[in-house]
């Protein structure tokens, strides 16, 4: 019977600091709209990501969206970039914190129609002071393997907060 | 005996609350990440460039038998700008710089505009990028072209290995 009690003890300290943890990190994720994104040839990327309210200590993801085109399988890399012209309004994030994001692929093959999601991981160091801020910054999301070969800059702005 | 375990499960709680004061009493905002509907995309009709023999101090070549010998059509849902930007042309440790004039074991290369499809005066360089045009609406088609130099001497220790360029086209939105 102690020992029941003990588990149950211990289970119960558990669940509760689980849940505690996870509320202490919310993230809502807003999709995009039911938007089908049919490309009959190349390939697409979805632009202006908008983080909220990010604050020290958070981390989260984020989706980097390709679209591939129907006309046959895609090498892509992608690279984090520091905007030169940022948007009206924002500044370019400046370099020392472009290291809270992570590329979690830096290179992905997608198959023909498919659209991929590679996940953008975002961690906020607990001792930031860089809050109140709105920036900008890019990712470069080429297609490998040609002589002419086509890039797009994926325009992501981020809002740092207390 | 129930009453028993609703203690301790009571107990329980309570002691993680004690445990986790700082998580529980929290006020961290919510993070909102949004993941916006708009798209670049663009195709553009030629991608590849055999440029057969050249020779120290040839006459600039062009891509293809055209000055608008490609088009670019903006197949995405918001207006982009497109840059341009080229590579040192390699093989086997014989390089050729990517430069703004013909030189010494430099190339140039110089991209032309629709607006002014026979003058080859965008330059494209290796470090930077330079804007081919800027505001393409979409479902809207660009035509342009390439003009290559090689350089006025070679490396005398090059035995005439292929050379590679990658030419990349950066679009983002307007």
């Amino acid at each position: 019977m102690r020992k029941l009690v003990i588990g149950l003890l211990l289970l119960v300290t558990l669940l509760t600091g689980c849940v505690a943890t996870n509320s202490s990190n919310q993230t809502t994720t807003v999709p995009t709209s039911t938007t089908n994104y049919t490309l009959t040839a190349g390939f697409g990327v979805l632009t202006d990501v908008q983080i909220d309210q990010a604050y020290p200590g958070w981390t989260g993801s984020a989706p980097l969206t390709i679209i591939n085109g129907g006309d046959g399988n895609r090498s892509f890399t992608i690279v984090l970039t520091s905007v030169v012209d940022p948007r009206e309004g924002y500044e370019a994030l400046p370099l020392q914190y472009l290291s809270w994001f992570t590329v979690s692929e830096p290179s992905v093959v997608v198959p023909a129609g498919v659209t991929y999601q590679v996940p953008i991981i975002i961690a906020i160091p607990a001792n930031n002071t860089y809050t109140g801020r709105n920036a900008e910054l890019g990712f470069l999301v080429s297609e490998q393997g040609k002589l002419v070969q086509v890039a797009y800059e994926a325009e992501w702005f981020i809002n740092t907060t207390d | 005996m129930k009453k028993k375990l609703m203690g301790v499960l009571l107990v329980g709680i309570l002691v993680s609350s004690f445990m986790f004061p700082a998580v529980v009493g929290a006020t961290n905002p919510t993070v909102t990440i949004t993941v916006s509907a708009q798209f670049i995309s663009i195709t553009n009709s030629q991608d590849t460039w055999t440029m057969g023999v050249v020779g120290e101090g040839d006459a600039a070549v062009k891509w293809g038998s055209s000055d608008t010998h490609s088009q670019i059509n903006n197949t995405g849902n918001v207006p982009v700008d497109i840059q341009i930007q080229g590579t040192n042309a390699t093989l086997e440790g014989y390089n050729w710089t990517l430069g703004s004039a013909a030189g010494d074991k430099i190339y140039s290369l110089y991209a032309n505009t629709e607006a002014n499809p026979t003058t080859y005066d965008i330059e494209v360089k290796y470090t930077g990028y330079s804007n081919l045009t800027t505001n393409l609406a979409t479902a809207t088609l660009y035509n342009w072209s390439m003009e290559f130099t090689p350089p006025t001497v070679f490396d005398p220790a090059d035995p005439g290995t292929d050379k590679s360029i990658t030419i990349t086209l950066v679009a983002s939105k307007h």
